[in-house]
């Protein structure tokens, strides 16, 4: 791959990351107080935010583990 | 609980602390980078752990327990939220690593000024800095002394806690700059998970049985608390929104933590500093939230929620020796950010605003001076902390000023996301953004303003990002450096696989 190609490969490989990310936060803020506000049990939001978090911490590992010296 | 076990266990964690410091001292070599950055020589392991003992300060054990023991299931979600804002890291981290290697960086206000070509934008932002970090750190200060007097029963007096803190973070600041602060931190970074997942598993399995009957207890005993908002009314849409904003940047906002980017070694350095900041975060986060409910649920009551973390320990459930153990955890935690900002503070003062103000100065002046700024504004924070734990009129500035830091410091966020990818950013457009900015946010929240109910920091985000837009578009840009700068990223993002 040449300069070029390889700096546009990476650039949309950023910017899909990013909307990846951006949908999180949305999922975030949205489903806690859109959908699971009338639950009130550990299978509610206590539950939602662990699994969003393992989610966007995997995501980020996925991201970095790719990283080379 | 005997004043004789609390000195005990303090002592024994300073005689640790300064003997890794002074051990550390011996790889001290010369100049700014060898100082304040380790002459980013830093392994992944230490990285990873400095960065967490910065970034988890005695808000967690205190402020974040509480909040969850009145607030319930939101503080879990507003401290995740912050962690999972490192998502940012996995953008900047890299860029900031590249640069700061290529341009010898020392402070994140040197790489603005660098990039706006601009020597103004370093010492307005290192002013920001100063303002609003030292009221943040006297608040760490006044957290130990509360800590300590409450645990020793008032045997201990606040003021000795304040000024054994202050202390032993100047010390370790001082002995070998970043060598002594980062191994110190690693040694804090696990005193505080390890006493705090030690103190859980105590608590969830004496105090309830196992975590199947304790979630059992929370569904039902205070289901109101595991929803947003909670039935107490914290943690409704706006307030969550103005709590998670500031701190969702907090890893480009904070010079402290952005500094650290520029210390690992190499690219598996880096990746290992941000994977186990992620996991150190995850778990004390969870752990953190985990004392709330627990302490709402076996302390229901209490006058004020930050009580919930030392009435917790004052159960007969946790040994006596284990709760003092966890005290030293939670000095260690508040320690462990103030001696690192001190350090930062120092070097911007050093490079952002005397080498500004005098450019012929050698960089040994430089150093001397930074080493002499610790103990200044450890004195300027002990002043303020003190003031302030003795009730007085500046207790509510303080406590105000506290919280507009992680507001105030915001604004410089615009401006390190434009030196990386906007190449029309200006030198003015960033002044412009952090004076106006700063100066917007701390009115809206010393005048205790909310206009459409929204906190100060999102609208000082959404006023400093019109801002730096604006005025940029108004004036001119340094073309030439602005190339060199975004095209030698463009060059080297894609050698290391970073996007």
């Amino acid at each position: 791959m040449d300069g070029t190609a390889s700096h546009e490969a990476a650039g949309k490989n950023s910017i899909v990351w990013l909307i990846w990310f951006l949908f999180l936060f949305l999922v975030d803020f949205i489903v806690p107080f859109a959908w699971l506000s009338t639950i009130q049990k550990v299978t509610g939001a206590f539950l939602f935010w662990i699994i969003w978090t393992l989610v966007a911490i995997v995501s980020m590992f996925v991201i970095f583990l790719r990283w080379r010296e | 609980m005997s004043v004789f076990y609390v000195w005990l266990a303090v002592s024994i964690y300073v005689a640790i602390g300064l003997a890794i410091a002074w051990a550390v001292r011996r790889q001290l070599g010369l100049g700014m980078s060898e100082f304040f950055l380790a002459n980013r020589t830093l392994g992944g392991f230490i990285s990873a752990l400095t960065y967490s003992a910065t970034t988890y300060s005695a808000f967690m054990m205190v402020g974040l327990a509480g909040f969850t023991y009145r607030g319930g299931v939101g503080a879990l979600g507003f401290e995740f939220t912050y962690l999972c804002g490192l998502f940012l890291a996995v953008y900047f981290a890299p860029r900031f690593w590249l640069v700061g290697r290529k341009y010898n960086y020392i402070s994140p206000a040197e790489l603005l000024a660098d990039r706006y070509q601009s020597k103004a934008v370093a010492v307005v932002a290192a002013v920001l800095a100063l303002v609003f970090l030292v009221p943040y750190g006297a608040a760490q200060l006044m957290g130990i002394g509360f800590l300590v007097s409450g645990i020793s029963e008032g045997a201990i007096p606040v003021i000795v806690g304040i000024v054994l803190a202050t202390v032993l973070a100047v010390a370790w600041a001082n002995i070998a700059g970043m060598r002594s602060v980062a191994w110190t931190d690693a040694m804090q970074a696990l005193i505080m998970i390890v006493t705090s997942v030690i103190v859980l598993f105590l608590v969830v399995y004496l105090g309830f049985g196992g975590f199947g009957p304790f979630f059992h207890r929370m569904q039902a005993d205070i289901p109101g608390l595991l929803r947003v908002p909670a039935e107490t009314g914290m943690f409704n849409f706006k307030m969550y929104l103005g709590l998670c904003v500031p701190w969702t940047f907090f890893c480009l906002s904070n010079p402290q933590v952005s500094q650290r980017l520029f210390i690992p070694k190499s690219v598996t350095a880096l990746k290992q500093m941000i994977g186990g900041f992620l996991c150190f975060g995850f778990i004390y986060t969870l752990v953190t939230v985990m004392w709330g409910f627990s302490a709402r649920l076996l302390v229901p009551g209490l006058p004020k929620a930050d009580l919930a973390s030392p009435s917790l320990l004052a159960l007969p459930i946790i040994p006596r020796f284990l709760a003092i153990i966890v005290m030293v955890g939670i000095m260690a935690a508040a320690i462990s950010t103030i001696d690192s900002i001190l350090l930062t503070l120092s070097s911007m003062f050093a490079r952002d605003i005397y080498k500004n103000l005098n450019p012929e100065a050698s960089e040994n002046r430089e150093l001397s001076l930074g080493k002499w700024v610790i103990p200044i504004m450890s004195l300027i924070a002990l002043v303020f902390a003190i003031w302030a734990s003795r009730g007085t009129g500046l207790k509510v500035m303080i406590v105000s000023l506290s919280v507009a830091a992680s507001a105030g410091l915001l604004m410089a966020v615009p401006s390190i996301i434009g030196a990386f990818f906007w190449k029309r950013g200006t030198a003015k457009g960033a002044l412009a953004s952090m004076i106006g900015g700063a100066i917007f946010t701390m009115v809206l929240q010393l005048g205790g303003y909310k206009p459409l109910g929204h906190w100060p920091g999102v609208w000082g985000l959404a006023a400093c990002t019109l801002l730096f837009i604006v005025v940029s578009l108004l004036t001119s840009p340094p073309r030439q450096k602005a190339d060199e700068f975004i095209g030698y990223l463009k060059d080297e993002l894609p050698k290391h696989r970073f996007i």
